[in-house]
């Protein structure tokens, strides 16, 4: 009898012990990402031109009939800032540049400064063109307005294209293109203008209208850099800054990775290009940013030169009726070119889609945790409205002792919904499937593979359009520095992408907590595992079970038959689970009453009822 | 009827934690032999959705199974509280 008692003490103490400090469920965080593009945040005002002082520092100069000044601040990352000037038209503007300008190009003409000459030069506006804009870099890169208005930023009407890049990347131009703009200005960080912006620019028709060179200019830097195929994480990235005003129907580009070998004078088919490369020891990722404000297909043309040339044609961005970006779709075939992703944002609604590309499309690549970083992030995205299956990772590992886990995040309309755990994904054995993710336009997953043993040696596959970010704790801050993410904090609230630090470490921390409530050594996960599929059955939909075949390369897919018995059976198929619930209504019912007659009759109870 | 799943599922997970962690510790292959049994679990759960489809029987009804599996498999935990205390009261009335 002190037996029993003991033994039931022990467990009621265990019960009570449990609900005390059962485990909070793993907070809900995630990633989410937002442009960096801020389109409308006006600098300030500028109330009067400023004087005629020559030399550094004078500002601005302008006839009387200057109007309608306008200075936004279009970009800022990475402490640098990016400026718009408009100025109003048909009239003449004289202007004093900050002698820390590189080089700025307008109409008219072009200027190349040096440290100790201030720059002058003449906007000459057309009447058919009204409004224009100068795209103005300040050096110095401060927040301080260079050049500011009386007017409202509203009030200016820009036609203006602006391209802005980074690095060492050639930059192309085929003028024809841009034969409807007046102004444009080529920028880099490194305040170096690789071109003769002169030469990009023509004198105004007959109408006022100004058309550029026909002849492109030839690359005079090419970024060089060869890439592996397990060097994801030094990713050099593509980074485009596209601004289309309207005047525009369509944009082209073309990005160009090249080697050593590559023949500048003989890349194909070059309509109009804008690229460049970061360094490896820059970001790991930049963005491919589009505002668009008018119908606007935009189609590309990739060109990936090297050792072996592939070349890339497909249309990129498409806009549905809502003026939404609605998807991103590149065919490509690239052997050589290996990693690469770009990043699609739409900055009219806030709505990000996004896309990462490696470079094996269709087939499967090879990622490497490297030796300094221990989490991954998959990310993926989906080409259209329809729910696609576009990863399928598998995990690969030498050493049993190593354990991998992957947590799944799943996003609608930015609210983190639901948050998954991957049970067993610890020791994993050759060939395993994680998951096929099914993403459609609203929800986002980011499966996070976490090598806890910080080894090297896991890999896995990731199929199809997906991209594998790599960091550490001790990293994180700058690897994904580029990103401008925004994030979940611990308690699923949204951190703004305005501290992103703080977002970092509350991520960091996200994945510290992850750590400590997910330390199972297979018993768990044995007893645990029909509990938690007992408990999502109801909720769960049925996916399309997929099973590799070994050495056929293939594999089969077993698809869900509910949607196939409603098409064949019709009425038929509801009459069947009318029947269905029925009998189980009946059963369970029986079931149910001979349960609970049994309590009164403790002799013949199933359950050990309580011998009062 | 989840939360007693939940509640379930915790409970164990305190409870074989530690057990785990030795086994883990000091018998490594053991631990092994349980990841491996595990995923195969795993594996044969993540069907259980596709089966489902198969049978063709709808979510009234497979929740209505699900809550009395649940209900009948769990009521001898939800009783035993009672259970102990009247022991206990018969134990000190002795």
């Amino acid at each position: 009898m002190k037996k029993n008692i003991l033994k039931n003490t022990m467990i009621f103490m265990s019960v009570i012990f449990s609900i005390l400090i059962l485990p909070n469920k793993v907070n809900a965080w995630g990633l989410q990402t937002t442009p960096i593009f801020d389109s409308g945040s006006t600098v300030s005002a500028y109330n009067t031109l400023l004087s005629t002082t020559s030399g550094f520092g004078s500002g601005f100069k302008a006839t009387e009939q200057m109007k309608s000044l306008v200075a936004s601040k279009v970009w800022e990352t990475l402490g640098y800032s990016y400026y718009y000037v408009g100025c109003s038209t048909s009239y003449s503007c004289d202007m004093w540049l900050f002698n820390d300008v590189s080089k700025i190009s307008v109409d008219s003409a072009s200027f190349v400064s040096s440290p100790e000459t201030p720059l002058t030069t003449t906007i000459l506006a057309s009447i058919d063109s009204p409004i224009y804009r100068i795209h103005f870099y300040q050096s110095t890169r401060t927040d301080t307005p260079v050049f500011t208005s009386t007017n409202p930023s509203s009030n200016f009407i820009g036609n203006s294209s602006n391209f802005w890049r980074s690095g060492n990347a050639p930059l192309y131009f085929n003028k024809t293109d841009f034969s409807t703009y007046n102004t444009f200005k080529i920028m880099n960080d490194n305040t170096t203008i690789y071109y003769n912006v002169g030469d990009l620019v023509a004198t105004p028709n007959a109408n006022g209208v100004y058309s550029m060179n026909t002849t492109p200019p030839v690359p005079d830097l090419i970024y060089n850099k060869t890439f592996s195929s397990v060097d994801l994480p030094d990713l050099s990235s593509i980074r485009y800054n596209v601004f289309n005003y309207g005047i525009l129907d369509e944009y082209r580009f073309k990005i160009v990775l090249a080697s050593n070998d590559l023949d500048i004078n003989n890349i194909p088919d070059l309509i109009s290009t804008s690229g460049f490369l970061t360094d490896v020891n820059d970001k790991i990722i930049d963005d491919l940013s589009f505002s668009n404000y008018f119908d606007i297909d935009y189609t590309c043309s990739f060109a990936f030169v090297g050792d072996t040339e592939k070349t890339c044609i497909g249309n990129i961005v498409k806009k549905d009726t809502n003026s939404k970006i609605t998807g991103f779709y590149v065919d490509f075939n690239l052997d050589n070119v290996s990693n690469y992703k770009i990043d699609v944002f739409d900055t009219q609604d806030d709505f990000i889609t996004w896309s990462a590309i490696s470079n094996d499309f269709v087939g499967y690549q090879k990622y490497y945790f490297p030796t300094d970083k221990n989490k991954a992030i998959i990310r993926s995205k989906s080409f259209n409205n329809s729910s696609t299956s576009l990863i399928i990772p598998r995990i690969f590992e030498t050493d049993e002792t190593y354990n991998v886990k992957l947590f799944n995040f799943n996003f609608i309309n930015n609210s983190l919904i639901s948050f998954s755990s991957g049970s067993g994904f610890t020791n994993f054995r050759d060939d395993y499937y994680i998951y096929n993710l099914n993403i459609n336009e609203t929800t986002k997953v980011f499966p996070l593979v976490y090598n806890i043993n910080n080894s090297d040696d896991i890999y896995f596959y990731l199929k199809n359009d997906a991209f594998v970010e790599f960091f550490n704790s001790n990293t994180l801050s700058s690897s994904i520095q580029g990103v401008d993410d925004t994030l979940y904090n611990n308690h699923n609230n949204l951190v703004l992408n305005g501290d992103l630090n703080t977002s970092i470490d509350t991520y960091v921390n996200g994945i510290t907590s992850l750590d400590s409530n997910f330390q199972n050594y297979g018993l768990v996960d044995i007893i645990k595992i029909p509990f938690s599929y007992l408990h999502d059955m109801t909720t769960s939909s049925c996916t399309d079970i997929t099973l590799p075949i070994p050495l056929l390369e293939t594999t089969l897919v077993l698809p869900c038959l509910t949607g196939f018995y409603e098409t064949v059976l019709g009425d038929w198929f509801l009459v069947y689970q009318t029947i269905i619930f029925g009998v189980v209504s009946y059963t369970i019912f029986v079931n149910l009453f001979g349960f609970i007659k049994s309590f009164q009759a403790p002799k013949v109870n199933e359950i050990e009822v309580v011998d009062l | 009827m989840s939360f007693i799943v939940d509640f379930m599922s915790n409970i164990l997970s305190l409870l074989l934690m530690p057990i785990d962690l030795v086994i883990k510790t000091f018998l490594p292959s053991t631990s092994g032999a349980f990841v491996a049994i595990g995923n195969l679990f795993n594996v044969i759960m993540s069907c259980i959705s596709w089966v489902i489809s198969l049978t063709g029987i709808n979510s009234i009804t497979l929740t209505l199974i699900i809550d009395y599996t649940i209900f009948r498999f769990f009521v001898p935990l939800i009783i035993y509280p009672f259970k102990l205390v009247i022991s206990w009261y018969n134990y000190l009335k002795t």
